[in-house]
């Protein structure tokens, strides 16, 4: 039965839904095997912080296809597409604004390469909003491990102190 | 019911609301006029949903930037020691179960009840084949000692049972047996003793819900007698926050899967039944809407999870 016979056929209340074709299912699932290929092909590229941006943008485009396809968003009532949409945009500002505040925290200060916590350039001690470095684990490997980080970090305390003392 | 809603049933030559359905079915609820009335609100209390779950699951997904941004070094690390073969099967899988779950509506549609019942079994079986690989992926992260938080790279003998158990008393004691001790209580008083029981019995089941997750890793690291924990402590620091939200978003993911599955089996049978038309799909059709979304999240846990670029400092092994 095509889509034409079915519209015909159309009572006053009934559903009039749109029928998609078998070969676009197919082809919207052949495109999103494409791109998850895609995507597993393009992790192995050293792209630093770009290849993060670069599997998001990739995955946006798949539930683009799955929204619009699959979800029938294309032949819907638009009201769903804006509920889809106004959704993204106040995840956006959920993400832009946490970020915003977690990414700049004690900016202004240093980050210690070996904990990754903000710190004062001139003490050395943790910046506000920073974490502060957990208490060493018991056990054997771990305990090697932080010896190590120890002996860094009092080197890296002693730069500031010799900063003030010039 | 209301003197209005009598006149308004009246309209249309019957007195009885509930038993009367007009020239369509019995599809076709008292409250609404039309099927495609009824299609339209169905459908948009759908979409109210999905919203809400996308919103829901972009908690974690905050959680995921800032944490990734904070510890790069943890998360390429992380991320190393997840099998992306059978991640990338796994989302393979998934895809295809999204495509036969399309297929189900459309079948519905056009009232092909056999060709619909065959999508859906794929379906669920698509959804079974998820669950079972991610099952292996999961006993490999235990056997590894690449569990969450705390249990991070924990000997057996150091699994805080004590503390494993102070939690569970307080999310059953806290939340689980007062709400639904109450509910159950409440309607026990206006004789509503049936009810009262299953509110009861989901107590209970909350208290063994509460028991099984918090207890989880802990039994999990003592019945692996062969785990090899000491790898974990080649790891970057904080490696344990990638596995923390490793296993928060796709158990979360999982749950909803597993949610899925007993879904559809509900419509299969329904459709087995003969429940749906071509005037009255839209449980179908807001199953798939629900797992086109559980398919929409993995598209992005995939990729986040298990392809973050990284190298280790002997090289790739």
């Amino acid at each position: 039965m095509s889509h034409d016979d079915h519209a015909h056929e159309q009572k006053d209340g009934e559903i009039n839904a749109h029928v998609s074709s078998i070969k676009l299912y197919i082809g919207v699932f052949a495109a999103l095997i494409f791109f998850t290929l895609v995507t597993i092909g393009v992790a192995g590229i050293h792209l630093g912080a770009a290849n993060l941006a670069v599997a998001v943008i990739i995955a946006s485009m798949k539930a683009a296809l799955v929204c619009t396809f699959f979800m029938h968003l294309s032949h819907d009532n638009r009201f769903h597409a804006l509920i889809l949409i106004s959704t993204a945009m106040f995840i956006g500002v959920f993400f832009a604004y946490t970020m915003n505040d977690t990414g700049h925290r004690g900016i202004e200060s240093g980050v210690d390469p070996q904990s990754g916590s903000r710190t004062y350039i001139a003490s050395g001690e943790p910046a506000p909003g920073g974490w502060e470095k957990p208490a060493p684990k018991s056990g054997g490997a771990e305990e090697k491990k932080d010896e190590k980080k120890d002996e860094k970090k009092d080197e890296k305390k002693d730069a500031p102190k010799h900063e003030e003392h010039h | 019911m209301t003197a209005a809603a009598d006149k308004e049933h009246d309209d249309h030559g019957h007195g009885d609301g509930h038993g009367h359905h007009g020239p369509y079915g019995a599809f076709l609820q008292h409250h609404f006029d039309t099927p495609k009335q009824q299609y339209d609100a169905s459908k948009l209390g759908m979409w109210a949903f999905l919203a809400q779950e996308l919103l829901f699951f972009s908690g974690l997904f905050v959680a995921y930037g800032i944490f990734r941004s904070w510890y790069p070094d943890a998360f390429g690390a992380g991320s190393h020691e997840l099998n992306r073969t059978m991640g990338g099967g796994n989302t393979i899988v998934l895809l295809f179960s999204s495509l036969t779950a399309a297929l189900t509506v459309r079948a519905n549609q056009l009232e092909q009840r056999k060709q619909a019942s065959l999508w859906m079994v794929l379906t669920i079986g698509c959804a079974f084949t998820f669950l079972v690989v991610k099952y292996f992926e999961y006993q490999h992260k235990f056997h590894d000692g690449l569990l969450p938080g705390t249990y991070f790279g924990t000997p057996r003998h150091m699994i805080d049972h004590e503390f494993m158990a102070a939690n569970t008393g307080a999310v059953a004691g806290l939340f689980g047996i007062p709400i639904l001790g109450t509910l159950s209580l409440v309607q026990y008083l206006r004789g509503q003793g049936k009810t009262a029981g299953y509110l009861l019995l989901a107590m209970l089941a909350w208290i063994g819900i509460a028991f099984g997750v918090l207890h989880t890793g802990g039994i999990f690291a003592t019945i692996d007698p062969h785990g090899n924990f000491e790898a974990t402590a080649e790891l970057p620091e904080r490696t344990h926050v990638f596995f923390s939200l490793y296993f928060v978003m796709t158990g979360l993911h999982a749950l909803h899967v597993i949610v899925g599955i007993g879904i559809w089996f509900w419509i299969l049978r329904r459709n087995m039944r003969g429940d749906f038309n071509k005037n009255y799909f839209q449980p179908v059709d807001n199953s798939a809407l629900y797992w086109h979304l559980v398919d929409l999240v993995w598209i992005y846990l995939f990729p986040m999870l298990y392809l973050i670029d990284y190298v280790p400092p002997g090289g790739h092994h």
